[in-house]
């Protein structure tokens, strides 16, 4: 099935608006979404089953949120994270790098909190 | 600044919009990569030419592929260039990075061996170029006093 992502961004100022968009037609198996509250330890959102094409993700809470990926490539770990602030919005696409020049299929997806709980929408297209 | 993203498919949609406060000033930009690596959205203008702000890091980068058929490779910085890591993106799906902005972790970006690593990397510029043939990339960074 075709699966649509379309994606803007805006600010305004000074009576300026400089906008940024696109629009992905992507051939996916499947489309699911949901809601995960997640505390101070890293927990899954989504496994290597399936590999992702992108994983859309939003904080709807207060405090900032650490996504990690998991980059293996034979014996060699390698993880990524990266930052959601409050009400951010993140997508983390199918292939990602390392700074130790660590390439690979994301193979976990997993979320922390930096304090108490959040709640994070995601919507994984795989 | 504000970051809308939906999915649809047939009997399904799902759309987010985001809030980013206190955005102070912003910077456009196009770019095609004809060569290695080139660097857009950087403040180290010495060291590598391309200053387009001069703003200490990137509160919130919106990046998207707008090349014709080729799959982008984005790379993410701190001072001095250090890779902090990087991602690559087919045609049409955007990438967004995050600076620390006070509400938990200190930065935006990290990456090592350790599987309880946060962000502690504050992003200054993006690196991009091609994996298969050339791109275009466009891009909007929001910019705060604080970043």
């Amino acid at each position: 099935m075709n699966a649509t992502l379309s994606f803007s961004a805006s600010v305004a100022i000074d009576n300026e608006t400089k906008t940024v968009g696109s629009t992905a037609t992507l051939n996916a198996t499947s489309v699911t979404s949901g809601k995960q509250t997640v505390g101070t330890s890293y927990e899954m959102l989504a496994t290597a089953d399936g590999s992702t094409q992108a994983i859309i993700l939003h904080n709807t809470g207060a405090v900032d949120v650490s996504v990690r990926v998991d980059l293996q490539t034979f014996t060699t770990n390698e993880y990524i994270c990266m930052l959601i602030p409050p009400d951010g919005l993140l997508v983390v696409p199918a292939f990602m790098f390392g700074d130790a020049g660590i390439t690979g299929p994301n193979n976990n997806i997993l979320c922390r909190a930096a304090s108490g709980t959040v709640d994070i929408d995601y919507c994984i297209v795989r | 600044m504000t970051i809308t993203i939906a999915v649809s498919t047939k009997g399904f949609t799902w759309s987010r919009t985001a809030s980013i406060a206190d955005v102070t000033a912003a910077v456009t930009h196009i770019s095609e990569q004809t060569s290695a690596d080139a660097v857009f959205g950087g403040v180290e203008a010495a060291a590598v030419g391309d200053g387009l702000h001069s703003f200490n890091a990137i509160a919130v980068g919106c990046l998207v592929n707008s090349g014709s058929g080729s799959i982008l490779k984005v790379l993410t910085s701190v001072s001095g260039g250090t890779q902090t890591g990087g991602v690559a993106i087919p045609p049409g799906i955007p990438f967004i990075v995050y600076n620390g902005a006070g509400t938990g972790f200190t930065g935006g970006v990290s990456t090592g061996a350790s599987n309880t690593i946060t962000p502690t990397d504050d992003v200054q510029r993006l690196q991009f170029g091609s994996i298969m043939g050339s791109s275009v990339a466009q891009v909007l960074l929001g910019l705060k006093a604080t970043s």
